[in-house]
């Protein structure tokens, strides 16, 4: 794959390049070569992880949903697709973990928060303090202030660069449904923006 | 949201998980993957489990519905 992309130049190939280097990973993860996962992870870790930490608030249990995403490629890599596309198929598996996490968790911290029964943390987001300034910081915590539903459609079109049609299929929704859901993100995201500003000039 | 705030969004880091936990779970799925490719030869165990006892079940669950068979036409014989 690293070949594959070195060769390549300009940005109409990319896409077609990325799809080809996809079926070879996947088609190597198949016949359990471990250079294809590892080309997979270097390229993929960092994404997952920081949509796994940004959309869970946790980063105990992005690390946890972490683990079960990539095992999940090693194990299921036989049965899927050639023409699978890894970086959604790994967004979308990541996405569904923290859902089933959340339908099943026993005492959920989110919703005891929302009722007030638990105290409101310092930072909201576990990448506050990692912000390098002002506006990454008040991003990062009005992102998480957004509830669960904009939340993942602004992580997924926003910050990972997937475009409305893309997302809608990752999260089980019609593509009119998704843009609504991220307008609505986006102007509620302004608003807790503004909201910030005041409390934090 | 602005224009500003759409360029702030794509511009977010992506801060990589730690590389201890990292590796852990490099390692683990290396060990998923090498299974697939090198698998053991059957052992007896995993035959017995697959073929032995499952025959063995549906001969002693045949026997059963016969013989109780057998015994209602004796019966109403």
């Amino acid at each position: 794959m690293t070949q594959f992309l070195s060769r390549s130049s300009g940005y109409a190939r990319l896409d077609t390049v990325a799809h080809s280097s996809d079926s070879e990973i996947i088609a190597a993860l198949a016949r359990g070569e471990t250079r294809a996962f590892d080309e997979a992870y270097a390229r993929l870790r960092a994404p997952v992880y920081a949509f796994l930490v940004r959309l869970t608030g946790r980063v105990a249990l992005a690390e946890d949903l972490m683990q079960e995403t990539w095992l999940r490629l090693a194990r299921a890599a036989p049965e899927l697709p050639p023409h699978t596309e890894l970086r959604p198929w790994l967004f979308t598996v990541a996405r569904n973990l923290y859902r089933s996490h959340r339908r099943w968790a026993a005492i959920d911290t989110e919703r005891l928060r929302e009722f007030g029964l638990l105290p409101t943390p310092a930072s909201a987001s576990p990448f506050e303090a990692l912000a390098a300034d002002g506006t990454e910081r008040a991003l990062e915590g009005a992102i998480a202030r957004l509830p669960l539903d904009q939340r993942e459609v602004l992580l997924l079109c926003g910050v990972s660069g997937f475009d409305p049609a893309h997302a809608a299929r990752m999260l089980g929704v019609t593509p009119e449904a998704a843009r609504q859901r991220l307008a609505r993100a986006r102007a509620r995201l302004r608003e807790i923006l503004v909201a910030l500003e005041k409390v934090m000039p | 949201m602005t224009r500003t705030d759409d360029d702030a969004l794509r511009r977010l880091p992506e801060h990589d998980l730690a590389s201890v936990p990292a590796e852990r779970l490099r390692r683990r799925a290396h060990a998923i993957l090498s299974a697939r490719a090198h698998p053991r030869r059957a052992s007896w165990s995993a035959y017995y489990y697959r073929v032995v006892e499952p025959a063995a079940l549906l001969v002693l669950g045949l026997s059963f519905v016969i013989s109780t068979f057998q015994s209602a036409i004796a019966l109403v014989q």
